[in-house]
């Protein structure tokens, strides 16, 4: 973002009256000047009601404490009554999924897949990981500018996300297709512009699914996603909308979070050199500087739910039926709770504190995924020295929701 | 939660193993012990002894003296489920009962047993002077 840009959104956000802050328009997102809007907000009106957004009227819940409030009182905020975007789609359009549902149905349903990301999997995982990522890292090509984002994000990520569904190895790219389409608001001018769109792609998501489906329910339970849910008393009985909600939640959960986090690591390092610098001198702060990294990107913007009475958050009465935004993204740069928020130090006191996995019954199923990912990409930089020069601006996607980079041009020198 | 019958078994079954300390040159005149420990068992089988003052919480003894696989992402809100244990069964009844958002997030960790509590609901008194937890293999 150029400097003019920052400076003009900053003198914008001071002078618009607070009631006209409208924090969700995607453009502020991919052109990255949406920070001062926040700043404003938690400033002077951390819990903020928009009344003409472009999704709706909406509350803003912008700050660490109140976030944290929200997210762990799912009996007055629902995932289920409005589901978990700020984007409203009626009852009848939405694909349920267990992200979207309150207990006891989320608390079967989660129960079905989290065995995949637990202990013992994971140890089962990390050296197929390791070799992916060698493998990935050894192939890049040298003294050319590539895009990081493609050959590596989108690549080991998605590799990884084939992997827990036994999902055809050469058919993977499909996944990452899949899982832009699905986190894709139609909007003017983008290649997807109606639901009717979106809808006709992930049909054939479904179809595909479908197929898999039908293969391993015919088959003794495995190990795999698919498996999982086809053999679960809790899932096996999905209807077709079900199955494509939780495949979605399940192909975005892995796919565009980590990838996104993946980019914004090497973003941040090439800003902050001597971070960088501190982390080749002392491996062992790789994890605290994954932690940092999630925290310093926050992947997933905003989670959203939905009043079912009336409450008080932060002096401010919600009503029922109102529509709650909580910005994780606004609250991992809560200064009142972290220390030097906008800065990326990977050696901070508590770097395991942020909101980007959420808290509360809903919090990530796959976050010690994530981090074991990140963790084993920094380990294999480092231990090859490998010096990835950022050579140009990234290019972020329109969302309010996914948090994410669509290019970052790289170099690695010979 | 456990049935009365299966912790009596649950203690007999952990009889002799020298659970109860008595300290009494720690007892002051007020007869209030100074300060209370707790026995940390990582999951390797590696034992801290943490002295943890009146009120804090085991998941902030554990921070605070860096014992190995707690992690207390959350703060201590319950929020999160990273600071697991498992309570030694002769200790159950004086760390008392889960809460109910406490066993909503234990619902979901696939390494939870009977014995399973957050560290972060559980707060050190002179009655859990000599409180004994082990630590799961990993926080989820």
């Amino acid at each position: 973002m150029s400097t003019l840009a920052v400076d003009r959104a900053r003198n914008e956000a001071q002078a618009v009256s607070l009631d006209r802050i409208d924090v969700s328009d995607p453009r502020r997102f991919q052109d990255d000047t949406v920070w001062p809007y926040f700043e404003r907000l938690r400033r002077e009106d951390p819990v903020h009601y928009c009344r003409d957004g472009m999704f709706g009227p909406y509350w803003s819940i912008t700050k660490y404490r109140d976030i944290m409030a929200v997210d762990t009182n799912h009996k007055v905020f629902s995932s289920e009554a409005g589901g978990i975007i700020i984007v409203d789609r009626n009852v009848g359009e939405r694909f349920p999924n267990f992200i979207s549902m309150d207990p006891p149905k989320h608390d079967e349903q989660r129960k079905t897949v989290s065995p995949i990301v637990a202990p013992a999997n994971l140890a089962n995982l990390e050296g197929l990981i390791r070799s992916r990522v060698c493998t990935i890292l050894d192939s890049l090509p040298r003294q050319e500018t590539f895009n990081w984002v493609d050959k590596v994000s989108i690549e080991l990520t998605t590799q990884m996300l084939a992997t827990l569904f036994d999902f055809p190895f050469e058919d993977r790219r499909l996944l990452t297709y899949w899982s832009d389409v699905a986190t894709t608001f139609p909007q003017a001018g983008q290649p997807i512009d109606t639901w009717e769109k979106r809808d006709a792609i992930l049909a054939e998501c479904l179809a595909y699914f479908t197929r898999l489906w039908n293969e391993r329910i015919n088959k003794a339970p495995g190990s795999d996603l698919i498996s999982m849910l086809a053999h679960s008393p809790a899932t096996r009985n999905m209807q077709p909308r079900e199955f494509l909600g939780n495949l979605i939640l399940l192909i975005v959960g892995g796919n565009d979070t980590t990838r996104n986090s993946i980019t914004g690591g090497l973003w941040f390092m090439n800003q902050n050199p001597d971070q960088l610098q501190k982390l080749r001198n002392n491996p062992a702060l790789i994890p605290s500087a994954v932690s940092e990294i999630i925290r310093y990107q926050t992947p997933l913007a905003h989670m959203r739910r939905t009043a079912v009475q009336d409450a008080i958050v932060g002096g401010k009465r919600i009503r029922e039926g109102d529509k709650v935004v909580m910005w994780y993204i606004s609250g991992n740069r809560d200064e009142e709770v972290i220390e030097n928020a906008n800065s990326f130090i990977i050696d901070r006191k508590n770097p395991r504190q942020h909101l980007s996995f959420g808290f509360g019954i809903h919090r990530c199923v796959g976050n010690r995924l994530a981090e074991m990912q990140l963790r084993i990409l920094w380990e294999e930089i480092l231990r090859r020295e490998m010096d990835v020069k950022v050579t140009g601006e990234p290019v972020r996607v329109p969302s309010n929701f996914v948090h994410g980079y669509s290019s970052l041009p790289v170099q690695i020198a010979a | 939660m456990l049935t009365r019958r299966k912790l009596q078994a649950a203690i007999n079954g952990r009889a002799g193993t020298g659970n109860f300390i008595h300290r009494p040159d720690q007892l002051k005149k007020t007869g209030r012990i100074a300060v209370p420990k707790i026995h940390f068992l990582e999951f390797g089988g590696r034992e801290h002894l943490i002295d943890v003052p009146h009120g804090t919480s085991v998941m902030q003894a554990a921070v605070d003296n860096s014992v190995p696989g707690i992690d207390g992402d959350c703060g201590g809100e319950c929020a999160c489920a990273t600071c697991h244990v498992y309570v030694d069964p002769a200790w159950l009844e004086k760390t008392g009962e889960r809460t109910v958002p406490e066993g909503e997030l234990l619902n979901f960790a696939s390494t939870a047993q009977e014995n399973s509590r957050l560290a972060c609901q559980i707060r050190m008194d002179d009655a859990l002077d000599g409180l004994r937890v082990r630590l799961p293999e990993s926080q989820h």
